[in-house]
């Protein structure tokens, strides 16, 4: 049980990571590129307010897999 | 517009005294005086580090961000926000470890334990003082000069500060960290309202959020992408500010306290989760008040912007709480920041409980005045001066995670280096050297230094050592 808990968290530091990277990327960040609009958003709006996202489901998934550990209470 | 503004200055000055009253503490301890009893439950633990985070930085300075510079400002603070919940979630259980184990006082006095060295404890504090007092200043300054221009035939623009100031210092010799997070609670709802009422008004304006981009769009096309019109965002200067944001959690000791105090894991884990989102909705709003902005008052000063936005173009009633909200903001940080600065001195004092608490006193008074004296002096752009707090306590970040990951007690690499990188920041902010290495900012060099350091003291020098001093 110990080690499927350790082995999701690292799967999900690989996420941010991989999400870190991304963020200042082309792939978020493109220079001087406005294009796709969605919902009237500029690219770098919407892809920013999806890795904004992302990030807090990341932090939900880490605390549901550490819902059974209170070690400092 | 000066009666509503006192009418609802009144009723909020009521609640903080109605809240003091409540929370004051009578026999000031370290435990209930400095850290709020250490019992804090998820509701207030969420709304009172979101107002501590979310300062007059996020009201005023990320409005003119979004109007000057576009819309990379939300990869600017949003998203290195959401990172930084991520960092809080993962990383903030092994601080509440570590802090149970070695009694915590405040972060300096955590370090002195976990490197069993009072340097590393120094370093902490000297880079707290260092940094968060000029912050603290630009915003009491921020305020007060906004206050003034609002009302120029009230008072001087340094007795706006001493109000606020006087404020701060009462409810926090008064009340402690109880008093303070009470208060927060009451300011980070009166600050989520009023910035919705107002972001909402100025998508109105537009009608809908769609045809807002169009006319930012046939305004200046660069708003909408990175770097921006005047180039700001480069790769490097968002990796910077992303580091900076996400090592908060353990660098800024008024969030620090806040993470160790929590009730439980649970209500860490929540706070953490609600932060996020918190700092999505709060963002989002200054997002709109910067579009806007940008279409009907591109080339207006930030004063004249931020006059407009929040007063000048809304309803009485709305300007006389966007008033306030803004009061609340710069007050909800400001005493945090203060308080905290008390509390790491207090974790360094090895005095009786008593007579370190007296000290402690004192010194937040002293802080609060020296706060006050920079606000008179101070000039500084609000946004660029906060991130330079942030990208300066960064700095102790490295040193400070060693400290709380390592089983180990580690050697003295990470503050010897940490004081050189400090030194180094400093001397490149103000002039004295390059701002750039080669083809990194001095920032991500000395961060790249500070990581290549604690690889050295996590897996060379680290091994063989001896245990913390908690075991």
């Amino acid at each position: 049980m110990k080690k499927r808990r350790v082995t999701l968290l690292k799967i999900l530091d690989g996420l941010a990571i991989l999400a870190f990277i991304a963020s200042f990327s082309p792939l978020v960040t493109p220079e001087h590129i406005t294009e796709p609009f969605i919902m009237g958003m500029p690219y770098t709006l919407w892809a920013g307010l999806l890795v904004s996202f992302l990030f807090v489901i990341l932090a939900y998934l880490v605390s549901i897999i550490h819902k059974e550990d209170n070690n400092a209470d | 517009m000066l009666t509503k503004f006192l009418i609802a200055g009144v009723i909020y000055l009521s609640i903080l005294i109605f809240l003091v009253r409540r929370t004051r503490v009578k026999e000031k301890t370290t435990s209930s005086y400095l850290l709020g009893g250490g019992n804090i439950g998820f509701v207030i633990g969420l709304f009172t580090t979101a107002a501590t985070l979310f300062s007059a930085f996020t009201v005023i300075g990320m409005p003119d961000f979004f109007r000057t510079h576009g819309i990379g400002a939300w990869i600017f603070l949003a998203v290195s926000d959401t990172m930084m919940v991520y960092a809080l979630i993962r990383i903030g259980e092994m601080l509440r470890r570590k802090a149970r184990k070695l009694d915590f006082k405040g972060m300096s006095g955590l370090m002195v334990n976990t490197y069993g060295a009072k340097l590393a404890g120094y370093v902490a504090f000297g880079g707290a003082v260092i940094f968060l007092i000029p912050y603290i200043a630009v915003q009491i300054s921020g305020i007060s000069i906004f206050l003034n221009a609002a009302f120029p035939d009230a008072i001087p623009v340094w007795a706006w500060s001493l109000i606020i100031v006087g404020i701060m210092i009462l409810y926090s010799e008064t009340g402690g960290l109880r008093a303070i997070m009470y208060n927060d609670t009451l300011q980070g709802i009166l600050l989520f309202i009023t910035i919705w009422i107002i972001g909402w008004n100025c998508v109105s304006h537009f009608g809908s959020i769609t045809s807002m981009f169009d006319k930012v769009e046939s305004i200046s096309n660069e708003l909408l992408s990175v770097p921006g019109p005047k180039g700001l965002f480069t790769t490097q200067f968002l990796i910077i500010s992303a580091i900076a944001i996400i090592s908060l959690p353990f660098t800024q000791p008024q969030i620090s306290t806040r993470v160790v105090i929590m009730k439980s894991s649970s209500a860490l884990r929540k706070m953490a989760i609600g932060l996020g989102i918190v700092a999505i909705l709060i963002i989002l709003p200054t997002l709109f008040m910067g579009m806007y902005g940008a279409v009907l008052y591109p080339e207006a000063s930030t004063q004249e912007f931020i006059g407009h936005v929040l007063l000048y173009d809304q309803a009485e009633g709305v300007a006389a709480l966007g008033l306030i909200g803004l009061i609340a903001a710069a007050i909800s940080t400001s005493d945090s920041q203060i308080f905290a600065l008390g509390s790491e001195l207090r974790s360094l004092l090895t005095l009786g409980d008593k007579k370190a608490i007296l000290i402690t006193r004192i010194f937040i008074f002293f802080f609060g005045i020296l706060a006050l004296i920079f606000s008179i002096l101070s000039t500084e752009h609000l946004v660029l001066l906060a991130r330079t707090s942030f990208t300066g306590t960064a700095m102790m970040g490295p040193m400070i995670l060693v400290g709380i990951l390592s089983s180990r007690k580690p050697s003295l690499l990470m503050p010897v280096i940490t004081v050189m990188a400090l030194i180094t920041f400093i001397l490149a902010k103000i002039g004295i050297i390059p701002s750039k290495i080669g083809v990194l900012e001095v920032e991500l060099f000395l961060f790249s230094i500070l990581a290549i350091a604690s690889i050295l003291e996590v897996f060379l020098l680290g091994k063989g050592k001896g245990a913390t001093s908690e075991n």
